[in-house]
């Protein structure tokens, strides 16, 4: 490209961009001569935010790829980014269809609040929707992010060993039907939500309910090979590429300023503006002491020195940990919710070793027990939404239980069929070349043999 | 990294060849003159590197080999300093140092490590075979570990081995080598490396012994110091170790004639293993003790 073009474009862009601060940063202005109200402009900007955080929120499905691709071994790369894809797309389309008119089902006055079901689709918008909510379909949006983290979170838990034609069946099952009716309880009114239960953004209802489903997975599977030896010792097996899991796990915290400032649901106002900046604050305040938590704690489990990929998954505990309350409580609170994450998620790792469960990438440490912990800080933070530690703690079972009993009842039968696992050749060679037929690093394979002396 | 030949130097190959590996590895000169010797067969040339075998018809072609596999063998900057051979299946696993741990590592799975080459043996062993690489488990190969020379990259017979075999209890065991310099003996075991200077002369083998047991009773993995003993002593060592013992006469245990020997109030009783012309001993603080322990062994292996 020559200078002149080069000038050119760089004039576009930088029109283009200051036609869209003009566009939400003034107060009314005319367009071919129709006036806009200020209740149009709240609602465009809302739209606008929430839009661009969904955006953000899909994003992480590319967090997720390279953290869950990073943290296993090379011979199944492609495997996990086809799961990754499949959430996304597999998952998208069910949630359309069904999962979005369970999660927001209408539960009628009087109703138990459990299990309704408000159609197929997203129903079209026609005008502003009242209080300048989010249309359907930028909530759509939002919301269809959500279920593929839930869903994708459960791909790192059973990476290395499931077979992919199973894992669709279970991707399918957890975005059409059980993500969407655990929401319904909270964010769709149901009966949790007449509790008083509080879970902001949903670390117990989209994280809580995607590692639970990782630990029934990951149990149900069994370790894979070598993974652990008779005496009940654990061996590593390390990743292949950990620059992709630290790429993945600042894309998921980028992401997550979609996830939690996206779901005060608004931005026009001054208390929604306030909401949307405390919590963003308070995100990466977590975030950032999540971090420092794992770190510090990995020097002792890991024979004096600090583990990367242990302090990488502390960084996603605290972002966890603060998802359920990151819009009501101070920043202090969520320097200590995201400290303490930071030291679960280590102490999850370490639960999981003495009892022979292999999760690869720590889904559960990070996002099942983080994710109660999560639901259990905000009324310890004396979060303002929740009706106290009681129905915390009630909520935070409910969840657990509804996704892993569920979710081990799918694996379990899919096991049964004789559908879930790969074969002992399979997972040795690499997921990639026994389900997929490619091999992801062509060019560094051995091409060296070796024949032994005597 | 570079190699150059020079001729036989007076070691029995045909050639050395020169590795200079000094840039890639950590090794204090990072120079390893490997033996190279005349395969009479294929008229060629022949090298062994960490038990890895490399062939060629010319000098120059050997020389390539070679380089190729050293750069394969060396990981985290380090050559081998054992290896785990397993004779059947024609597979040779280089082991790793790292601190006082030994480390294996597989492709695309598990890195195995431990302080001790044993426990890392068996976990290997079980790994290998759930992979099928040595075949049916029970059946087929045994992983026999071997020292790797720093200086020729030649592989090293363990001097002996420490061992406890005792009904109803952990077993364990111990492959014991000598220092790189050869001026002691080492080995990995009960959570440390553990190594003695050639001070003690013969009897490095039994202070070394002595130290492990100690070490493990500490640990509690042995309730007597005197369950664990050195076995499979090589000859030259046991040669070394005699003018430190004094004779006590002989005996006959499980039908099989035993020397015994004491040394400092130590009782030690000597078994030569004919198949393996090693030596066994056992240890104990009184003659009748270590009769009881010598007669107990023997029934455990159908002796008698």
């Amino acid at each position: 490209m020559n200078v002149k073009a080069l000038r050119t474009v760089r004039m576009i862009v930088s029109g283009l961009i200051i036609a869209m601060t003009f566009a939400v940063a003034g107060a009314a202005f005319a367009q071919d001569g129709i006036e806009f109200s200020a209740g149009e402009i709240a609602f465009a900007i809302d739209n606008f935010v929430m839009f661009i955080c969904a955006v953000l929120v899909l994003f992480m499905q590319a967090g997720f790829a390279m953290v869950e691709a990073g943290f296993n071994g090379g011979k199944n790369t492609i495997n996990i980014l086809f799961k990754n894809l499949m959430d996304m797309s597999l998952g998208g389309i069910l949630y359309f269809l069904v999962g979005y008119g369970l999660m927001y089902p209408g539960f009628a006055e009087g109703s138990a609040g459990i299990f309704g079901f408000g159609g197929i689709g997203v129903t079209p918008s026609t005008d502003i929707v009242a209080d300048y909510l989010p249309t359907n379909e930028v909530d759509f949006l939002f919301q269809v992010a959500f279920a593929a983290t839930a869903a994708t979170i459960v791909s790192g838990a059973v990476a290395g060993r499931m077979q992919f034609r199973s894992y669709l069946v279970y991707s399918a099952v957890l975005t059409a039907l059980i993500y969407p009716i655990s929401g319904a309880w909270k964010w769709g009114g149901g009966f949790l939500d007449t509790m008083g239960f509080y879970d902001f953004a949903g670390s117990l209802i989209v994280h809580a309910v995607g590692g639970f489903a990782g630990l029934a997975g990951a149990i149900v599977l069994g370790p894979r090979i070598g993974r652990f030896n008779k005496d009940g010792s654990a061996n590593a097996m390390p990743g292949h590429n950990i620059t992709a899991a630290t790429l993945g796990v600042f894309i998921l915290f980028i992401g997550w300023f979609g996830f939690n400032p996206g779901s005060v649901l608004a931005m026009t106002g001054t208390a929604s503006t306030i909401a949307v900046v405390v919590t963003a604050v308070n995100t990466f305040l977590a975030a950032c002491a999540g971090a420092i938590g794992a770190m510090i704690l990995s020097y002792f489990v890991n024979s004096g020195k600090p583990d990367l990929s242990i302090a990488l998954n502390g960084l996603l505990a605290g972002l966890v940990g603060i998802t359920a309350n990151a819009d009501g409580v101070t920043s202090f609170s969520a320097l200590a919710i995201g400290f303490i994450a930071g030291l679960l998620v280590v102490g999850g790792m370490v639960l999981l070793e003495r009892l022979q469960i292999d999760d690869p990438v720590g889904a559960w440490p990070v996002h099942g027990l983080c994710g109660i912990w999560g639901g259990l800080a905000t009324a310890i933070f004396g979060h303002p939404g929740t009706a106290g530690i009681g129905v915390q703690l009630l909520g935070s079972v409910i969840y657990a239980s509804w996704a892993f009993i569920t979710m081990f009842g799918v694996f379990y039968a899919l096991k049964a069929a004789g559908i879930l696992r790969v074969s002992k050749t399979e997972e040795l060679e690499g997921l990639d070349i026994g389900e997929h037929g490619g091999v992801s690093y062509p060019e560094f394979g051995s091409t060296t043999a070796f024949p032994a002396g005597d | 990294m570079n190699v150059s030949f020079q001729e036989n130097l007076g070691n029995g190959a045909s050639y050395t060849a020169v590795l200079n590996a000094e840039s890639e590895t950590i090794h204090e000169n990072g120079i390893f003159k490997v033996p190279v010797y005349k395969d009479g067969v294929e008229k060629g040339y022949f090298a062994d590197l960490c038990g890895f075998r490399v062939k060629s018809k010319e000098l120059k072609g050997l020389g390539s080999k070679m380089l190729e596999v050293t750069d394969g063998l060396i990981n985290m900057a380090r050559m081998p300093r054992h290896v785990f051979v397993a004779r059947r299946a024609k597979r040779v696993f280089p082991i790793y140092t790292v601190g006082n741990e030994v480390m294996a590592t597989t492709s695309g799975g598990p890195v195995f490590r431990h302080v001790e080459l044993a426990k890392l043996r068996e976990y290997m062993t079980d790994y290998l075979h759930e992979a099928e690489v040595l075949g049916d488990k029970g059946l087929s190969d045994k992983l026999h570990v071997r020292g790797a020379s720093l200086s020729t990259l030649q592989l090293r017979r363990p001097v002996f081995y420490l061992k406890k075999r005792i009904a109803g209890e952990q077993e364990f065991w111990a492959p014991v080598f000598e220092t790189e310099n050869l001026d002691g003996l080492y080995t990995y075991a009960a959570s440390d490396r553990r190594e003695i200077k050639n001070e003690y002369g013969g009897k490095g083998v039994l202070v070394l012994t002595r130290i492990v047991a100690e070490a493990l009773k500490t640990e509690k993995r042995l309730k007597d110091v005197y369950d664990l003993r050195p076995d499979r002593l090589q000859p030259d060592f046991w040669e070394k170790l005699k003018p430190n013992l004094v004779e006590a006469g002989s005996a006959k245990i499980n039908g099989k004639d035993v020397d015994m020997f004491t040394s400092d109030g130590l009782h030690v009783g000597l078994e030569y293993r004919e198949e393996e012309e090693r030596y066994g001993l056992f240890l104990a603080d009184s003659a009748s003790e270590l009769e009881s322990r010598m007669s107990s062994d023997f029934s455990r292996r159908g002796i008698g």
